[in-house]
């Protein structure tokens, strides 16, 4: 629990930051703050049905608010010690994942495994928005109407 | 270009008994010498390569289904160009899941799509060759025929033979496969005669067929119990791999990779002659999800789940 606790607090410092720098925000000032963080299973990355709702939501909100508020987290299982040249071989596999699903969002892999608790279920995003509103999680597959509450979350509306 | 002495020793009665084979008297020990590398961890060129072909001049031609291209290599393994991506155009690929070389022509299929894409050796893309359903498995037999292993929407999982220009003349049905949705889950490879070998994904099962489709041998290579099923998006389908590629050599001895369910996991390797009797086994230095043998009979292999391949020669010694 005190991992989990550490985990949300850096993941509201950065979102913190991305309010103080996103000056463009000041005249949305309700969407400061907003961030989705999304939790990838590695290990599904070529499975097509799997990471399908991703990529639908990747379609629908705009490479630039990927970029400023979306964070990625590609999880992974590891049966033994841990190892260094997974880590290399799962970005390897992002990369070329990302030049083919337009993804626009950074991402970074979890190798000290700090995630795993929370991505039991696979891939999972959870917006978090630290003016008040609350977290919410959504989790695979996305319905249309759970693409366009999530876009809209992150844009403001 | 890597020159390692790899030494993958294997004492063969002992490796076959762990494979369940009865000892072969022509068994002997199999060495694997790597030659070459292509990609690697850090080299983004190769991100999860499932199929390889290697044409008359040694190029190299990969199917990618992360970045769904088809690519091509140098024979010394130099990147030198790729084509496709992901979409629906001509050319395109929502899941490029295999390719074959022959001649001029480069064939590449997706297993979302009833089409087989064909390029020429630039990979300039030339034309798509409709299929009756989705293609699961490709190969390429000596006269320029090809095989494919197809999933068609409505009656039984059939391997069609067709010539390059896509007319179809012969249409064999599957036996090895109690559930029509799984049939694009096959290994193919023409052999020099004109017939075929099929390794099942989920079955542990390889079967010979002969020029006119007719059943010559089955065999349950590594002996496996029925695969327990798990419901996965409503459907009660196998979750666990048995045959996860075939290849074949120069003397056409057969080369079955075993998947997941095999006592190592997309590393045993065991060997068949022509007739079906084991000839040897052997391990994989790391898992791989493919074996693919080039004309000048060097093993094609996977490594780092997918994102490099590696080519070794093999030295059977006695």
């Amino acid at each position: 629990m005190r991992r989990v606790g550490s985990i949300f607090t850096a993941v509201i410092l950065a979102a913190a930051a991305v309010a103080v720098s996103a000056r463009a925000d000041e005249r949305s000032p309700n969407i400061q703050g907003r961030l989705a963080l999304v939790l990838i299973d590695a290990d599904a990355l070529a499975c097509s049905p799997c990471l399908a709702s991703l990529e639908a939501l990747c379609r629908a909100v705009p490479q630039l608010v990927q970029r400023e508020r979306m964070i990625g987290v590609l999880t992974y299982r590891e049966s033994g010690p841990a190892d260094p040249r997974r880590a290399r071989i799962i970005r390897t596999k992002w990369t070329g994942y990302c030049r083919a699903g337009g993804i626009g969002f950074p991402a970074t892999i979890d190798d000290a495994h700090l995630f795993d608790s929370l991505n039991r279920d696979g891939t999972a995003v959870i917006v978090f928005d630290p003016t008040g509103g609350g977290l919410k999680r959504w989790t695979p597959p996305f319905s249309t109407g759970m693409v366009a509450e999530i876009t809209g979350y992150l844009l403001g509306r | 270009m890597h020159i390692n002495r790899i030494m993958v020793s294997f004492v063969a009665f002992g490796a076959l008994a762990l494979a369940g084979i009865p000892a072969s008297p022509s068994t002997g020990q199999v060495k694997l010498v790597q030659d070459l590398s292509i990609g690697g961890p850090d080299s983004n060129e190769l991100f999860f390569w499932t199929g390889v072909s290697v044409d008359r001049d040694g190029n190299f031609y990969f199917a990618d289904a992360l970045d769904c291209t088809v690519k091509k290599f140098g024979p010394n393994g130099g990147f030198l160009k790729k084509a496709g991506g992901k979409g629906k155009g001509p050319g395109e690929f929502e899941k490029a899941v295999g390719v074959a070389a022959a001649g001029e022509t480069v064939y590449a299929w997706d297993v979302f799509d009833r089409s087989i894409r064909v390029f020429d050796r630039e990979l300039v893309f030339q034309r798509s060759l409709p299929m009756p359903g989705g293609v699961g498995a490709l190969d390429i037999f000596p006269d320029g025929r090809l095989a494919a292993a197809v999933r068609e929407a409505a009656g039984t999982p059939s391997v069609f033979l067709f010539s390059p220009d896509g007319a179809v003349s012969r249409k064999i049905p599957l036996t090895g496969q109690d559930d029509p949705r799984l049939v694009d889950s096959v290994s193919l490879v023409a052999d020099t005669s004109g017939g075929f070998y099929v390794g099942y994904l989920f079955t542990d099962r390889v079967e010979k067929r002969n020029a006119d489709g007719e059943l010559v041998w089955s065999k349950s290579p590594f002996r496996m119990k029925q695969s327990a099923r798990e419901n996965i998006q409503g459907w009660k389908i196998p979750s666990e791999t048995c045959i996860q590629g075939l290849a074949l050599d120069a003397e056409g001895r057969i080369y079955v990779l075993g998947g997941r369910r095999a006592a190592h996991p997309g590393r045993d390797v065991l060997i068949f002659d022509p007739a079906g009797n084991a000839v040897g086994s052997f391990l994989l230095p790391e898992p791989s999800h493919s074996l693919y043998f080039d004309r000048k009979n060097r093993l094609h292999v996977a490594a780092d789940g997918g994102v490099t391949m590696k080519r070794y020669r093999l030295v059977f010694e006695r």
